[in-house]
């Protein structure tokens, strides 16, 4: 069959063990996760400042699944059916948490909001320790403590491994982990302002949590629509443009044999794919010196993991300005 | 994060000097030392209104915490809908009348942890019948017992009577009423229920209060 099949993309020596440490912390994170939604699922009681928070931490599972899930498939090697391969794993990964982020943000607005105009006042009772019976704040506020600072630590550990593979699942779960603090930091202010009988201060703190969720959520749901749309390569914070794509054009541009070059890009996953049109001064060696190029642009960079060539008279086929 | 820790400390000694949890419509100041009103609904045994006295195992609850906490009890009788609604408008500091932890007004009021837990069963008073299974079999039970439900969700035929003494037959009761009724060691258990008060919804004070004074009760 002249199906093409993409070649499988090998992550570099110096970053496989970064890849195997951040598949280690997505699994520690995804139990840790779960352990904290049963903490605090159990101890959370009436306020609204804790579910939001809860909230919070429950979503962090989905990125963390969809990391792992998106690392088993990626490495797949191209099909038929699948002639690009299955780089684009982490796309999905990324766009389906980016939503579950969204909705679940929503919905815990929606509620602190109700429970605001409604004026619900949290009612939080007590519960036996050693025989004596303590009030049930004060275990609310140290579920608060261990949903937030293990979540600090595994942070801190993920975003440079994020920010040296370029993967944005874990870039994104990993910065959101960090400011964690602040969440847990509002889930105890609500339950200590409930204590005060401040009654109101746990909806306006949840309002806010939620509200920070939603944030998030869009701004996620809009980046991970931006890579399904095949934006150019980014830096991992989306705030400019690969420097790889100035390389590459350098690079084309530094050939003799090269009058003028058009360079297309886009992410797929970890790695950069995408289009060159060079327009050659002669026609002789060409298939030669195209193989050549080729060879210079992936050795640019391990991210660099496909680029297809062609040779053009003119940008005819372009949209040139 | 030190910060965290700090703000908790500099809390909990503040805390230490002061009532804490605080009520936000302060109820268990107004009652305390003064006048603890308490609505009681009817339900044998836990209330029972006799002309204008109120008597029953709640009733004896209820004056125990209120001299605990310095209080005279002002009773007020009513319907459990009746009362549950003026709890929530704050104009009762307490209601009580058997109520359990399933009620359907645990979004409108504060209920208790359970104090207590009763266990109820099937058993039969009659050697020749024996209660390991009561399809389409009549069990006795006193009128205003909610077994009802579970006799028939198990398929037997429930009949209520004012008493179950001499009955000779299948009967459902409370578990510590068995060897009133002289029943066999054969039995079936039915799903126990849990027993609450009810307080306003977010007066933590009060709710402490009453959650500390029953629980001490257990030991």
């Amino acid at each position: 069959m002249s199906i093409g099949h993409a070649v499988e993309v090998t992550i570099p020596d110096n970053l496989q063990a970064d890849y195997r440490k951040a598949i280690r912390l997505e699994w520690i994170t995804v139990i840790y996760l779960i352990s904290v939604a049963v903490v605090m699922y159990l101890a959370s009681g009436n306020s609204q400042a804790m579910e939001a928070a809860w909230i919070e931490d429950v979503v962090g599972i989905f990125p963390a699944v969809a990391f792992l899930v998106a690392s088993k498939i990626h490495g797949k090697p191209a099909t038929d059916r699948f002639p690009y391969g299955f780089q684009k794993a982490f796309t999905v990964a990324f766009v389906g948490a980016a939503i579950a982020l969204l909705v679940l943000g929503l919905y815990a607005l929606v509620t602190s909001l109700i429970a605001l105009i409604k004026a619900e006042h949290p009612s939080i009772g007590t519960f036996p320790l050693f025989g004596e019976e303590q009030w049930l704040g004060w275990l609310m506020l140290a579920a608060l403590m261990y949903s937030c600072i293990p979540a600090i630590i595994l942070g801190r550990l993920k975003l440079p491994l994020a920010k040296r593979l370029h993967e944005k699942v874990l870039f994104v779960d990993s910065h959101a982990q960090k400011a964690d603090w602040l969440t847990a930091a509002g889930g105890m202010v609500g339950v200590i302002g409930i204590g005060f009988g401040i009654w109101w201060l746990d909806s306006v703190v949840a309002i806010a949590i939620s509200s920070s969720i939603v944030y998030d959520g869009i701004t996620r749901t809009w980046d991970s629509m931006k890579d399904l749309l095949e934006e150019m390569p980014m830096t991992t914070d989306n705030k400019n443009i690969h420097p790889l794509v100035n390389d590459v054009i350098s690079i084309c541009l530094q050939c003799e044999w090269v009058t003028d070059v058009r360079v297309r890009l886009r992410e797929s996953g970890m790695v950069f794919v995408g289009d060159v049109l060079v327009i050659p001064k002669q026609n002789d060696n060409l298939i030669d010196r195209i193989a050549q190029l080729r060879e210079d642009l992936m050795a640019i960079d391990w991210k660099i993991a496909d680029v297809v060539i062609s040779p053009v008279r003119d940008f005819a086929q372009l949209r040139e300005k | 994060m030190l910060r965290i820790i700090a703000i908790l400390v500099c809390f909990h000694l503040l805390v230490a000097c002061d009532s804490y949890p605080r009520d936000p419509k302060r109820s268990l100041h107004t009652a305390q030392n003064q006048i603890l009103k308490v609505g009681a609904s009817e339900f044998s045994p836990w209330i029972r209104w006799q002309n204008d006295r109120v008597t029953g195992l709640e009733a004896e609850l209820v004056e125990d915490f209120a001299r605990a906490i310095g209080a005279r009890v002002e009773w007020v009788k009513g319907s459990e809908g009746m009362l549950m609604t003026m709890l929530e408008a704050h104009e009762l500091h307490l209601v009580v009348g058997g109520i359990t932890a399933d009620s359907p007004w645990n979004k409108r009021v504060a209920l208790t942890r359970p104090y207590r837990k009763q266990d109820y069963l099937i058993c039969s008073t009659d050697e020749n019948l024996s209660p390991h299974t009561i399809k389409n079999q009549k069990v006795a039970l006193l009128k205003d017992s909610l077994l009802g439900a579970q006799i028939k969700d198990k398929d037997g035929i429930p009949e209520r009577l004012d008493s179950l003494e001499n009955y000779r037959g299948l009967i459902a009761i409370a578990t510590d009423e068995r060897d009133r009724y002289a029943c066999g060691e054969e039995h079936i258990s039915l799903k126990p229920s849990e027993h609450v008060m009810a307080v306003p919804m977010g007066e933590n004070a009060l709710l402490m209060a009453v959650e500390k004074f029953l629980h001490r009760l257990d030991r």
